[in-house]
C-alpha cells in the first residue's frame, strides 16, 4: 500500500540502531544578529534577513544533535506567527512542525517518545537584561509557578519534564545563559551567541561561528543526553502571572478559578501541569 | 500511457497559512516554488512508473501558480482560468489514471486549510455521500472513466480519502507529507522527503494503475450543498432547477454529473 510517515520514519530502527529522538524548539529573539522587534516581525523588510539567520542556528542544532547520535529529529518553530523557519532551506534529516496556534505552542510535537529537548534562539525572561527580554507577551511581567520565578525556558522545561524529557541544550544571549544554569541547577549545555549591551543591543558572535558554537554544543548536548534530568512539574501546580496593567489582570478574572492576588496580579491552579498551561495561553491571549 | 496530474497547494508540505496561497503575499512565492517541486516529484514518479504522456493542471486559486520554467519538461501544463472543469480541466477518457498532488481536507474537518472548494461552503454532499475536492473530483474523473490511482496531503486528508475509496477494491496510493496539528499548522516532512515519498508513490501507483476502479457516482447525480450562511443559500436559489432544502441547504439533480457539476461551481460563484 502506501507509504506512511511512520515507516520513513522508522529506518533507524528497522536497521537495529538506538534510536535516539531529539525535539528542537527554536524560538528568534535569541538568535545571533536580532536585537530589535523589527528583526522578528514579518512583515518588516529586515525581517527576511533574520528567518534566514534563524533557518541557520536551527541547522547548527540539526548537524550537532546528529553528530551526537540523534536518529531522529522534530524542529518546532515557536516564535511569533510560528511559520519563519524556511523549509526549503532546514536540514531534510529533520520534520519541521510549522504555523500557528497549536495547543502546545512553542512545545508542540513533544511527547514521552524524545529522549531530549534543545532550546535554539531563546531569550531572558520579562524584566531581565537581556536582548528583548520577555515572557510570552509583553503585558507580563513576571510568572512564577510553584513560587519559582521562570522564563519561556522554565516554562518550556516543564513542559517537556511533564512527559518525562530532560532539556540539554539552551542557546541565546548571556543573561539568558545565567537564567538557564540557574534554573537547571548548573547541569544544561548552553551557547552564548550574544552579550547584551542593552535591550535593543549586543556583541554577537557572526552567524558561522555562532553556528559553530551551536553545533558543538548540540552534539555534546545529544552525547550525554542521559545525565540530564527531566524538570517535573509539581502536582498540582499554582501559576502566578503579574501583569503590566491592572487592566491585562481585569481581562484574567472571566476566566474560571482564576482569583486576583492584587492589583495586577492573578493566581490559578492545576492538578495537571499541561492544563495550567492551556488556562495560561488563554489569559495571554485575553 | 497518460496520466492526469491536478495539483492543489493548501496540501504541500511546508505550506500552513492562508497568506502562502494568496498571490498577492509575500510568502506566497515560497509556497508556489514548494508545489512545483512536488508537482515535479509526481511528475517524475509517474514517467518512472511507465506514463508516456503527463498533463498537469493547476488547480489552485487563480491557477495560474505552478513555474512553467521550473517544470519538468516531459509534462505538459495547463495553467490559467477559468476554465471548463476547473480543477479537472483537459481529463478525458484518454487517460488512464488521474493523480491529486497538494490536496487538502473538506470544510469543517480539522486538516490544514481544510475547505470545499470556497469558504461559503460548509458541506458538499454527492449522491448522498460527503466529499471534499478529492472525493467531488473523482466523481468527475469517473464520468470519464478514469480512475484516481493516487493523492498527496496531509493525515487528515488520508482518512477522508481511505474512508471514500474504502468501497472500492483496489484503494488510492496515499503521500502524507504533513500531520495537520491544527488548521494553520501542521508538522512537515522536509521539502525534500516529500518529494522522494510523492515520486515513489506515484511511479508505484502507474506501475499498477490498472489494478485502480474508476469511481462511478450513479446517475443521476444530485449536488446538495449546505452553506456558512442563508444568504449563501438565498443567491444559490436564482439558478433553474435548484430546490431549498432546508435555511442554508440547497440541492440539485441531473442526469448528467457534469452539468450537475457546473451548476455547483454556479451556485459557489453566486455565494461569492
Amino acid at each position: 500500500m502506501s507509504v506512511r510517515l511512520g515507516e520513513v520514519e522508522s529506518i533507524s530502527e528497522a536497521r537495529g540502531v538506538a534510536a535516539v529522538k531529539v525535539f528542537i524548539s527554536v524560538d528568534m529573539e535569541g538568535i545571533s544578529g536580532v536585537v530589535a522587534w523589527e528583526h522578528t516581525e514579518s512583515e518588516k523588510p529586515e525581517y527576511a534577513r533574520f528567518r534566514r539567520l534563524m533557518t541557520g542556528e536551527a541547522n547548527a542544532a540539526i548537524a550537532g544533535a546528529l553528530a551526537g547520535g540523534a536518529t531522529e529529529i522534530l524542529v518546532n518553530d515557536s516564535h511569533g506567527g510560528m511559520k519563519n523557519i524556511l523549509i526549503e532551506e532546514l536540514n531534510p534529516a529533520a520534520r519541521l512542525v510549522t504555523g500557528g496556534q497549536k495547543p502546545l505552542s512553542m512545545m508542540e510535537g513533544i511527547d514521552g517518545t524524545f529522549d531530549l529537548v534543545l532550546f535554539v534562539g531563546y531569550h531572558a525572561r520579562a524584566m531581565a537584561r537581556g536582548v528583548l527580554a520577555h515572557t510570552f507577551t509583553g503585558r507580563i511581567r513576571k510568572l512564577s509557578i510553584n513560587g519559582r520565578e521562570v522564563g519561556e525556558t522554565g516554562m518550556n522545561a516543564m513542559i517537556a519534564g511533564a512527559f518525562g524529557v530532560p532539556v540539554g541544550l539552551v542557546t541565546g544571549d548571556a543573561v539568558l545563559e545565567r537564567e538557564a544554569r540557574e534554573f537547571f541547577g548548573g547541569n544544561i549545555e548552553f551557547a552564548t551567541v550574544k552579550i547584551p549591551t542593552g535591550y535593543y543591543s549586543a556583541n554577537c558572535l557572526p552567524p558561522e561561528r555562532a553556528q559553530e558554537v551551536i553545533r558543538e554544543a548540540a552534539r555534546r548536548a545529544v552525547e550525554r543526553a542521559r545525565d540530564f534530568k527531566p524538570v517535573v512539574p509539581g502536582r498540582p501546580a499554582t501559576w502566578e502571572v503579574t501583569w503590566q496593567l491592572s487592566a491585562n489582570a481585569d481581562a484574567c478574572m472571566m476566566v474560571p478559578g482564576v482569583e486576583r492576588v492584587d492589583d495586577t496580579t492573578v493566581r490559578f491552579t492545576h492538578d495537571d501541569y499541561l492544563v495550567g498551561f492551556q488556562t495560561f495561553r488563554a489569559l495571554a491571549s485575553l | 500511457m497518460k496520466i492526469y496530474i491536478s495539483a492543489d497547494i493548501e496540501g504541500v508540505s511546508g505550506v500552513v497559512a492562508v497568506e502562502q496561497c494568496d498571490q498577492r503575499s509575500g510568502e506566497y512565492q515560497r509556497a508556489r516554488r514548494l508545489l512545483t517541486g512536488e508537482v515535479n516529484a509526481a511528475v517524475a514518479g509517474a514517467i518512472a512508473g511507465g506514463a508516456t504522456e503527463v498533463l498537469v493542471n493547476d488547480a489552485h486559486g487563480g491557477k495560474k501558480n505552478i513555474l512553467i520554467e521550473e517544470l519538468d519538461p516531459r509534462a505538459r501544463l495547463l495553467t490559467g482560468d477559468p476554465k471548463p472543469l476547473s480543477m479537472m480541466a483537459g481529463l478525458d477518457a484518454s487517460y488512464a489514471g488521474a493523480i491529486l498532488i497538494g490536496y487538502h481536507s473538506r470544510a469543517a474537518s480539522r486538516g490544514v486549510l481544510n475547505h470545499t472548494v470556497s469558504g461559503r461552503v460548509r458541506r458538499l454532499v454527492v449522491n448522498g455521500r460527503e466529499v471534499g475536492e478529492a472525493g467531488m473530483n473523482a466523481g468527475i474523473a469517473g464520468y470519464f472513466g478514469v480512475p484516481i490511482i493516487m493523492v498527496a496531503g496531509d493525515d487528515v486528508l488520508e482518512r477522508e480519502v481511505r474512508d471514500f475509496f474504502g468501497a472500492i477494491a483496489n484503494p488510492v496510493e496515499f503521500a502524507t507529507v504533513k500531520i495537520a496539528r491544527g488548521r494553520y499548522a501542521a508538522d512537515c516532512l522536509s521539502p525534500e522527503r516529500a518529494r522522494e515519498l510523492i515520486a515513489a508513490t506515484a511511479r508505484r501507483a502507474v506501475e499498477r494503475s490498472e489494478d485502480f476502479k474508476p469511481y462511478d457516482a450513479g446517475t443521476p447525480v444530485t449536488f446538495e450543498v449546505t452553506w456558512q450562511l442563508s444568504a449563501n443559500a438565498d443567491m444559490a436559489m436564482a439558478l433553474p432547477g435548484v430546490v431549498r432544502v432546508d435555511d442554508t441547504t440547497v440541492r440539485f439533480t441531473h442526469p448528467d454529473h457534469i452539468v450537475a457539476y457546473h451548476c455547483f461551481r454556479a451556485m459557489v460563484a453566486l455565494a461569492g
